[in-house]
């Protein structure tokens, strides 16, 4: 055990947060796809879990390769992956499969994985962005050579996965935001940019409301969402009935866990295990175990980035371990409130818990830079290390 | 240089909105828990899924030839749901035409009727609102096709419930020996054979869709049902439906208390035939409402010299020839006197038996086994009284004999009453045994019900005939028990029954006195009779029992071996191989005046008889079922029906000729009564359309 241990180098806690999540997943996947649904809609429920297994154990393994990396390396990756995820997302968009009318998902050609990539986006799009607020620190003050290099790039893989998924480009744009925030762009700028969102969404709403369908193919669901229209009758797959059951399912679970294998919502709730694997592990695990030790991981989780980002040598590792962070707490913390009906649903899976294919290989190697951050401050490296950061323009 | 460390203080003020909004949300989780939501908690309700067990289908139990005497038919009861799960535009729009093909499908009410039913359910809301039950399958498909049903299969708000209706086709043919199948006290072979006939069951996964209706979630089971193996009876249909209505009149006419026939393969031990008729005061009817024949253990009376006298026959060496001294036809023993209904003087051991002398019998026993009764006992133990045949049907009555002269209630009377029947209780089926075990050269066979056990109509396992005991008697002396046999119906007191038959049978009459509760009663008597046929290669044997007849002189030789001729009458009519008698004239029997009685019936049978007794006959079709009209000398047999598509008239035939007939058609019949058919719900002439039919029989 020590010897093992004594391979992981970087942040412990965070390596137990890691582990803790992912071993519930497992707990919490297998339990959610032996259900009775799952099986008589002709499933395997022995293959799925194995899959996911694998998942795990592929993710763990990028997650350990990736912490064993230099903070240099991930900025060059950042730096030149901008310019693969953006075209990627148009391709996406025009040519991804279509699951439930959203366009999020590539297969990639010979090895037949289909991958999320908005998770890709998402990882880049932090990097770089952590990567220029650092190479541009002193020209923030003007708005057309320092911030809009940066808002650019955000303002391009926010349009691009917007009209897939919504609630992901508003993740990622509100993270993005925040880092603006603490990467030192003057509040002035801000609000240029706060007006430039407001104006966009009223936009999205003209076009949506008055634009041909093809264009905003999912704004009807966005809006009825958001709006809590009510459904009709015996639809299944409406989120008003997927609330409801995931209430029922936390309501079922009560304060002492029932234990795993023991949950019932898992034939009657929409992915189980997945968008609502929240409501589903409060029902097995109750609502401390379940609930409350879950969310305090990700809060522990959040603390431990913060304290890594404040305390890294580097300006570039501190601002790219917080964007991460911050990514992966909130969407956790929506995927959670959504499973309790706070808000609006939306398919944000839980980070390393629910079973979504290569997203959890993502947000592993997200847990792999931060643990490499956390390395540096860990091994107190020089800071008067040469800032080869410097040099890179735009 | 970071400079979040300067900032670090907005940081922490973003991580403690952050822990805030946790809280919230885990004060939701705990605000969820306290406070139930009767909106989920049904909608939960209502789209629960479970893997529910599925009813494996029941096997069929089977008559000899295939034909089946208990069968599971589906049967289907249509419910709506009134509150939704479909598209009320869409139901509104098509509701008239609807109502209009319900109403002409169904015809228990107008399509205005059904109207508003539907009307009022959806005003009160109603979510399981019974639309009709027990109908078939048929009719099930008819609905399926109905406007606005067949557009919307899975959301019509219809829900159709199915289960299995177990079904005796021929009615109360063999009805007790086949049994009831229900929850608990099933009875019969039902009861018997559970375990085989049950099958396993599946297990498939369901939804719950209101009240406490489940529907499949799809074809597929989790667990496939097995079905029942199928039970195939020696009973035969014919022999059974003769074996009752012969019972049964003979009951009628002598007004009888209970009575019972069974009719066994004397080769095999199979029954081919097993009835038992109890009378209700009540409905001053006869019902089967037991299985007497293999639950009356009651004292048999005269039946019960054929072992009495074997015995002796065997341990003394005597000879059949051997006279016996009866007197005056009385003999006392203490202060007991065995009386003989006539004086006989002085007979031979065969008239004794033939004219079943009590005080002979007795004479002879006591003459053996005086010295040592212990011996006698011995025999009777090895003849397997005492013990159960061991027939495959629940609840075999076990016949009562004393085992040792030692016992607390045995007398000086015990030996010679024994004899000559009483102080011992057998079942008539275990008389039965015996007497097919002498018929049968001494084998004593096992008796079965069951002769085969199929699965998807292929045979699983088939039951060999057993035989239980051999040996137990010389050979020689087992020919002297049949010469006794034969003896009774040629010079004793069956002579008049089989006096007319083209066979020869051989048997023994019995008429015992009833003990009820401790004392004999005066004037009513147990009339039996035993016996198998032909004499002279024995196929088939039988026994008839008749308690309690209410006329006078009820003997087993007029009140019970008449049902025993009637079945042998059938078997010798049906049964080429089955020797003429030598000694019978065929005049005697074609001048039976029952042949113009013939209204109906199977075309083979008809002519086999007809030709059989040379009565010249015509055929004008190669119809299966025909009908016979008598025209002077010549009888003509001509179509039931002309046209197969149609209802034939099956008025005028017996139970198993009506119900095959029908059934042919692809009607469904239900029963009533017993006899011959008098009504019918479909008239004749109708086009046949799997309708229900019932008929009622007289």
């Amino acid at each position: 055990m020590q010897k093992f241990l004594s391979h992981l180098k970087g942040d412990r806690v965070i390596w137990m947060v890691a582990l803790f999540l992912c071993t519930l997943s497992v707990l919490a996947v297998y339990s959610a796809v032996s259900s009775l649904v799952w099986k008589a809609e002709g499933g395997s429920s022995a293959g799925v879990l194995i899959k996911h297994v694998f998942m795990l154990g592929l993710g763990l393994a990028f997650m350990y390769g990736t912490h064993l990396l230099p903070l240099t390396v991930f900025s060059r990756i950042g730096q030149l992956m901008i310019w693969v995820v953006i075209p990627l997302l148009v391709f996406t968009m025009f040519f991804g499969s279509n699951i439930n009318n959203a366009d999020r998902w590539i297969r990639i050609p010979g090895i037949g994985v289909t991958f999320q990539t908005s998770d890709l986006a998402k990882l880049v799009l932090i990097i770089y962005v952590a990567r220029q607020l650092t190479v541009k620190r002193q020209m923030l003050d003007d708005f057309k050579k320092g911030v809009l290099p940066i808002v650019i790039p955000i303002a391009m893989v926010c349009g691009l996965v917007l009209p897939a998924n919504f609630s992901t480009a508003a993740l990622i744009g509100f993270v993005c935001f925040l880092m603006l925030v603490f990467g030192g762009v003057p509040w002035k700028h801000l609000f240029k940019l706060i007006a430039a969102v407001v104006g966009i969404l009223l936009l999205i709403i003209v076009v949506g409301e008055l634009g041909p369908e093809k264009l905003l193919p999912r704004y009807s669901t966005w809006k009825n969402r958001l709006v809590g229209k009510e459904v009709q009758a015996g639809a299944m797959d409406d989120s008003k009935y997927q609330i409801e059951l995931a209430q029922y399912a936390i309501y079922e679970g009560g304060i002492i866990p029932k234990g795993p294998g023991s949950g019932t919502s898992r034939n009657f709730l929409p992915h189980p295990y997945s968008d609502m694997i929240y409501a589903f592990i409060i029902e097995e695990y109750g609502s401390i175990l379940g609930g409350a030790l879950v969310m305090l991981m990700y809060v522990i989780f959040l603390f431990r980035v913060i304290r890594i980002s404040i305390r890294s040598p580097k300006y570039f590792g501190g601002l790219t371990a917080l964007g991460l962070g911050l990514v992966i707490t909130i969407q956790a913390f929506i995927n959670m409130g959504v499973a309790v009906d706070l808000f609006p649903t939306t398919g944000q899976p839980l980070p390393l818990v629910s079973m979504g294919g290569t997203s959890i290989v993502f947000v592993a190697i997200m847990f792999g830079v931060i643990l490499s951050i956390s390395k540096m401050d860990e091994e107190n490296d020089d800071i008067e290390q040469a800032d080869e950061l410097e040099e890179a323009p735009f | 240089m970071n400079e979040l460390k300067k900032i670090s203080v907005w940081i922490y003020v973003l991580y403690v909105v952050l822990c805030v909004l946790a809280l919230i949300i885990i004060g939701k989780v705990f605000y969820i828990q306290a406070i139930p939501n009767e909106d989920a908690q049904k909608r939960a309700a209502q789209f629960t899924y479970k893997i529910r067990d599925i009813e494996p289908e029941r096997g069929r139990i089977l008559a000899a030839d295939g034909s089946p005497l208990s069968t599971s038919v589906p049967e289907y009861e249509i419910r709506w749901d009134s509150k939704g799960g479909y598209n009320i535009e869409r139901f509104n729009s098509k509701l008239d035409s609807l109502c209009a093909g319900l109403s002409d499908l169904f015809r228990d009410r107008t399509a205005q009727e059904y109207k508003d039913m539907f009307l009022s359910a959806i005003e009160s809301k109603n979510g399981y609102m019974k639309v009709i039950d027990h109908i078939n399958y048929n009719q099930l498909q008819k609905f399926k096709a109905l406007p606005y049903v067949n557009a919307r299969k899975l959301r019509s708000g219809f829900v159709i419930n199915s289960r299995d209706k177990r079904s005796k086709p021929y009615g109360a043919l063999a009805a007790r020996t086949i049994g009831i199948f229900r929850e608990s006290n099933m009875v019969g072979l039902e009861a018997s054979y559970d375990s085989l006939l049950r099958g396993k069951a599946g297990k498939q996964m369901q939804q719950k869709v209101g009240g406490d209706t489940w529907v499949p979630m799809s074809d597929d089971y989790v667990v496939e049902p097995e079905p029942g193996f199928d039970v195939v009876t020696t009973l035969d249909v014919h022999l059974q439906d003769a074996a009752q209505s012969s019972l049964r009149h003979t009951m009628e006419v002598n007004r009888a208390d209970w009575g019972c026939v069974i009719l066994m393969e004397v080769k095999t031990g199979y029954i081919k035939a097993l009835a038992n008729l109890t009378y209700d005061s009540v409905s001053n009817k006869f019902y089967e409402i037991e299985n007497l024949a293999l639950t009356q253990s009651v004292e048999p009376g005269s039946t019960m010299k054929l072992a009495s006298l074997l015995a002796a026959i065997e341990e003394g060496n005597l000879d059949l020839g051997k006279v016996v001294h009866t007197g005056g036809g009385t003999f006392t023993i203490g202060d007991h006197t065995l009386r003989d209904v006539k004086a006989c003087g002085s007979i031979t051991i065969e008239q004794v038996y033939a004219k079943s002398s009590n005080v002979g019998t007795a004479m002879v026993v006591r003459d053996v086994f005086g010295s040592n009764p212990q011996k006698f006992l011995d025999y009777l133990d090895r003849f397997g009284y005492g013990q159960l045949v061991g027939i495959d049907l629940l609840g075999e009555g076990k016949s009562v004999v004393k085992r040792t002269t030692k016992a607390a209630d045995w007398s000086d009377l015990s030996l010679t009453q024994m004899a000559v029947g009483y102080e011992v209780q057998v079942t008539p089926l275990h008389q039965l045994c015996f007497y097919n075990a002498i018929a049968n050269g001494g084998k004593f066979m096992k008796p079965r019900l069951v002769s085969e056990i199929r699965k998807n109509g292929l045979t699983y396992e088939k039951y060999e005939p057993v035989v239980i005991r051999e040996n137990f008697l010389k050979p020689e002396t087992i020919a002297k028990g049949r010469k006794l046999m034969e003896a009774v119906t040629t010079i004793g007191t069956g002579k008049g029954v089989f006096k007319h038959s083209p066979y020869r049978a051989a048997g023994k009459t019995g008429t015992a006195r009833i003990n009820e509760n401790g004392v004999y009663l005066e004037n009513y008597h147990r009339a039996s009779f035993v016996g198998y046929f032909p004499a002279e290669d024995p196929k088939y044997s039988c026994i008839v029992v008749v308690n309690k007849a209410r006329v006078f002189e009820a003997f087993g030789g007029k009140v019970a071996a008449p049902v025993f001729r009637d079945l042998a009458n059938i078997l010798f009519g049906t049964e080429l191989d089955i020797p003429h008698n030598a000694m019978g004239s065929d005049s005697t029997f074609v001048a039976q005046p029952w042949i113009p009685t013939i209204l109906s019936g199977e075309s083979n049978s008809l002519r086999k008889a007809f030709s059989h007794v040379q009565f010249p006959y015509a055929v004008e079709t190669d119809a299966q079922i025909v009908s016979a009209t008598a025209d002077g000398s010549t009888l003509t047999l001509s179509s039931k029906d002309e046209n197969g598509q149609k209802v034939p008239d099956v008025r005028g035939m017996g139970l198993s000729d009506a119900v095959y007939v029908l059934e042919k058609r692809g009607l469904k019949v239900s029963t009533s009564g017993y006899g011959k058919v008098v009504s019918q719900t479909v008239l004749p002439g109708t086009k046949a359309n799997h309708q229900f039919i019932q008929i009622t029989l007289r």
